[in-house]
């Protein structure tokens, strides 16, 4: 039995304990030292959460995965390997919606991020009266049903909606125009509508992220000279890096998952030319003949395809 | 109403540009990407995306081919509205935003909802394909189907009930008709009370007798497991069409799409 110190030394050790409430290796001392007792308690509590995430997340995926590596009809499923995803490449439909959805990626995310950092600045100013109703305006569209706010919109570009009864009244269009025909207009609508309903939620993040910057860090540059966009530029951004990053690979994984617009307003728009992947797997499994096996192949395609982009993204944030 | 009965398809067109110049309204619509009509005269013609040994029949069909042009040049000089959904083509039957509709005969129902156009409607035969053989003005479009699984446990008590039911028993369709508006395709139901009643809000004719009697004279074709995939697959060429693609080209593709679902 090591010998148990006598004394308390009244040094902090490694561990931040001080000597005497330190783990000395001896269960069998009946001492239940704090340090156990925190470890113990802690694993108890995160237990349930694990357990849940782990039967209702994890294990689906794996099982996911299993079924991608069959093919078949309905419930004729056989084993044949990798052949779905090689089958992936010669898929017009596919690669069509891939297309498609890094549009919508590459047009939506930057705007709708820029736009949430201006609003967010907008609304850090101490100056601003109604802080609240402001903020409140700009997080209400997130609130909204999905696929109400996608039918209104939808409702608006429609042959006799809101917008060709105004642009004719305003003498800007000779005749109905039919937005969600034409596959250009389709996607910006979709761009639209997307980015109406969530600038609201990034705007809170940067806005959490931007009070978080001490405002002496501001006055210091001010005093020193720099300009309102200087100091956007040289001291906000680099500081709300973190925040940034965050918002910018919860989009990416969004709008590579986008569903709901697309099938609310469009149902796939004119052709393949606004289809996305995750619509193209609810195809598969419920329109067509059931091919679940090829779904979950497209599925792992979207989780690729955010594991690259989101490494990416993290090695170009530590860069920068 | 007799100028659009037993017609075809260009005579339609031709009347349809006449109706465009006098009222600058179109005379048909349909959704967007979907292909009902197509499907419509398909089948009048009595054949269908697939041949009879199931394989994809898009590529060299040239009734498809007949078919695709009359329904783009329809769409291109405005005799057919195409809407975004269900609920505007819906809307725009009721609103008299189009002057007709070809469809099947459970749209009697949508039409029917809208009460100041009583006697404004009449029902006729759908029209037919003029430079294919074997094309008729009668077709189908939807509808539901019973099936008995052959390999079911108890097909032959099924197949009997069927037979006693909807293959033999006109009280049945009498009494479905009125409450429910269900229309049957079994010959015999058109000598029951309720088929034969005149309906007011198509002036009076016995519309019911009249669609019983179309039933009688529409292709049988074999439709195929994989319709939705084929569907698609020409609603996607259709899109491509009338933005100006090649029609061979187009179809072409679509009969790719459909061969590669297949090939699971």
């Amino acid at each position: 039995m090591p010998p148990v110190p006598e004394t308390d030394t009244g040094v902090l050790s490694a561990s931040g304990l001080p000597d005497s409430l330190r783990y000395t290796g001896n269960i069998m001392a009946g001492k239940k030292t704090l340090e156990t007792t925190y470890k113990n308690a802690g694993w108890r509590f995160v237990m349930p959460a694990a357990l849940f995430i782990f039967v209702l997340s994890f294990y689906p995926m794996v099982q996911a995965f299993f079924l991608s590596l069959q093919s078949g009809l309905a419930n004729n499923l056989h084993f044949s390997g990798l052949r779905n995803y090689i089958r992936l490449f010669q898929d017009e439909k596919f690669l069509a919606a891939v297309r498609n959805v890094f549009i919508y990626l590459v047009f939506q995310v930057p705007v709708m991020l820029f736009l949430a950092l201006i609003l967010a600045s907008i609304l850090n100013d101490k100056k601003l009266k109604c802080k609240g109703l402001f903020r409140t305006m700009v997080f209400l569209p997130c609130a909204t049903a999905l696929v109400s706010s996608a039918l209104i919109f939808k409702s608006i570009f429609a042959l006799d909606g809101l917008a060709n009864t105004w642009l004719m009244g305003l003498g800007i269009l000779a005749e109905p125009k039919n937005w969600l025909q034409d596959p250009v207009w389709a996607r910006i609508i979709i761009i639209l509508t997307v980015t109406w309903r969530w600038t609201g939620y990034n705007t809170v993040f940067f806005l959490a992220g931007l009070q978080n910057i001490e405002t002496s860090v501001y006055e210091a540059a001010r005093i020193d000279g720099a300009s309102p966009s200087q100091s956007f530029f040289k001291i906000t951004l680099p500081l709300l890096k973190p925040v940034i990053l965050l918002t910018a690979i919860m989009s990416t994984n969004g709008t590579l998952q986008l569903f709901d617009e697309v099938q609310n307003i469009t149902a796939g728009g004119p052709g393949n030319e606004t289809l996305t992947i995750s619509q193209y797997i609810y195809r598969l499994s419920f329109v067509y003949n059931p091919q679940f096996g090829y779904a979950a192949a497209v599925s792992y395609t979207i989780l690729i395809m955010v594991a690259i982009l989101a490494f990416v993204q993290i090695k170009i944030g530590d860069k920068a | 109403m007799e100028d659009f009965d037993n017609i075809t398809w260009d005579r339609f067109l031709e009347l349809g540009r006449i109706v465009k110049a006098k009222t600058g309204k179109a005379l048909v619509s349909y959704v967007g990407n979907e292909p009902d009509c197509i499907m419509i005269m398909l089948q009048s013609a009595g054949t269908w995306m697939f041949d009879e040994k199931g394989k994809p029949n898009l590529a060299n069909n040239d009734v498809l081919k007949k078919i695709v042009t009359i329904y783009a040049q329809m769409i291109k000089e405005g005799i057919c509205l195409t809407v975004t959904d269900w609920n505007a083509y819906i809307g725009s039957i009721n609103s008299g935003t189009v002057a007709s509709a070809v469809n099947g005969c459970w749209l009697v129902g949508s039409i029917s909802a809208v009460k100041e156009q009583a006697g404004d409607w009449a029902i006729v035969n759908t029209p037919r394909l003029s430079n294919v053989k074997n094309a008729v003005n009668y077709s189908n479009l939807g509808g539901s189907s019973w099936m008995v699984m052959a390999n079911s446990k108890n097909s032959g008590v099924a197949m009997d009930f069927l037979n006693k039911t909807f293959a033999g028993s006109k009280e049945l369709y009498n009494t479905i008709l009125p409450s429910s508006g269900a229309i049957g395709t079994w010959g015999p139901a058109a000598d029951s009370d309720a088929y034969n009643k005149p309906v007011p809000f198509f002036g009076n004719e016995k519309i019911y007798t009249k669609i019983v009697g179309y039933s009688k004279n529409i292709p049988q074709v074999k439709y195929g497991v994989f319709n939705y995939e084929a569907r698609d697959a020409v609603g996607v060429a259709m899109t491509k069409i009338i933005a100006g693609a090649n029609i061979d080209t187009a179809l072409k593709e679509a009969q790719k799409n459909v061969e590669f679902q297949m090939g699971y």
